[in-house]
């Protein structure tokens, strides 16, 4: 039976559901779009969400440094302001090893990218994209591209204990050499060189904390030149925001000139800086490497720390605009 | 009778950096368990100490002053050298870095 309503109070309360069901059912609802159009709108709000960055077409360290740092400082710029990147490699016409190590190295540190997203577009050129999967590359980033579990001609790894490894860098070496000289010669100029890195950036990478940061290393086997390159870096301090050359150089008074850091580089690899300051067990490393530089078997020697680029073979060094990260060594080993 | 220490053979063909902190087989721990026992082992009996370097991967700098650097310190340098000789057909070079270093060792943290 109908209840018959008669008090004010539910007359008011049944006057104001009518309105308001009224107006639900006459509001304006959204037009229907199509499939496609949905898709569409869903994958333009997918490449809004990336920065396209279009790498330099020689995407080399070694060869191009200016430009290179200069792009991942850019990117660095980007993920400060909150964007996400997109590094884009397909048209590149250059590349060496030592950008692939930077590269992965780069994008795997949470300090510069803040953790947000970050894509990439593996090199058109058929070459260089075969050298991004045969380096373990996609071992270190997330991605369809199939990884590399061949690691023929290329071994890319990541120490996050801190430590000096012993034994990797043993294994570097015997690889090296089986490859570079076909035979198991135990040369010693790699071996040193490589613990020299791992030591230093244990020890100096951080200015008054030991241990603070890990490093990358990785050595490229070139099937056509044979030769072996290697490549050790750290995003520490670098080597001229270190504890013993800032000791040297609030040392120093009126002497002209010294306060660039690319004229303390002869200092530095004749083992001065370290003398001077009294910190003798530190830098002793740099002086080996230079030494070694000049072996025939060693190819290119060449450091890239703060705003400075060594050519170590050449004894050519010279300041860059842009200031590299931390520190990277690349040294070759030829037939 | 002489005494002798084989790096490669009695301690490791991949010789580490400095400290023990460092990492395995450093400068620190070869001077600990070999060198310096070996060392005063042969000066009591007034013996050389005969280092053989051959067969290993190589001896960064900071194993070098971790250890016999380190020796150096503690003994003196005419001392090291008085009962301290080296062997090296792979790296000729090596014993005259080393005794570079005993000769100007570098001070320890």
């Amino acid at each position: 039976m109908k209840k018959l309503i008669t008090t004010p109070k539910w007359k008011k309360y049944l006057l104001r559901r009518s309105e308001y069901r009224s107006k639900r059912r006459t509001k304006l609802k959204k037009p229907l779009i199509s499939i496609s159009e949905y898709s569409q709108s869903r994958s333009n709000k997918k490449t809004f969400a990336f920065h396209q960055h279009k790498a330099p077409d020689n995407f080399s360290l070694v060869n191009n440094p200016e430009e290179i740092i200069k792009y991942f400082d850019e990117a660095l710029g980007f993920y400060e302001n909150g964007l996400k990147v997109h590094f884009d490699l397909r048209e590149i016409n250059e590349l060496t090893p030592d950008a692939i190590a930077f590269h992965v190295a780069f994008i795997n540190e949470p300090r510069f990218t803040k953790k947000l997203g970050t894509k990439g577009t593996s090199p058109t050129n058929s070459q260089f994209s075969q050298m991004f999967l045969e380096s373990g590359f996609y071992d270190h980033v997330n991605s369809d591209a199939p990884k590399n579990n061949a690691k023929r001609n290329a071994l890319l790894h990541r120490i996050t204990e801190y430590k000096v490894e012993n034994q990797l860098a043993k294994e570097l070496c015997e690889k090296a050499v089986r490859f570079t000289f076909g035979n198991d010669t135990k040369f010693h100029p790699i071996y040193e060189i490589l613990i020299e890195c791992m030591a230093n950036t244990n020890n100096h990478a951080a200015k008054r904390k030991k241990g603070k940061y890990n490093w990358w290393v990785f050595e490229y086997n070139d099937p056509k030149t044979k030769i072996t390159s290697f490549t050790f870096l750290d995003f520490g301090v670098g080597i001229f925001k270190s504890l013993s050359v800032q000791t040297f150089l609030r040392g120093l008074t009126n002497i002209a000139g010294l306060s660039k850091n690319v004229n303390l580089v002869s200092k530095l690899m004749a083992g001065e800086i370290s003398s001077r300051t009294g910190l003798a067990e530190r830098g002793k490393g740099l002086p080996l490497i230079f030494d070694h530089s000049k072996n025939p078997k060693i190819g290119a020697s060449i450091i890239i720390s703060n705003d400075v680029f060594a050519d170590l073979k050449g004894e050519k060094y010279f300041a860059l605009k842009n200031h590299f990260p931390g520190t990277l060594l690349y040294w070759e080993l030829i037939p | 009778m002489e005494n002798k220490i084989n790096i490669s053979k009695d301690f490791t063909d991949s010789p580490g950096a400095r400290y023990k902190s460092d990492g395995p087989f450093s400068g620190e721990e070869f001077y600990e368990k070999l060198l310096e026992p070996k060392f005063l082992e042969a000066r009591k009996q007034n013996k050389i100490l005969v280092i053989d370097l051959d067969n290993s991967w190589g001896y960064a700098s900071s194993f070098i002053s971790g250890s016999f650097g380190k020796l150096s310190i503690a003994y003196t340098a005419n001392e090291v050298l008085k009962y301290v000789n080296f062997i090296s057909l792979d790296i000729p070079l090596i014993p005259e870095k080393i005794i570079k270093e005993i000769k100007n060792p570098t001070r320890q943290k």
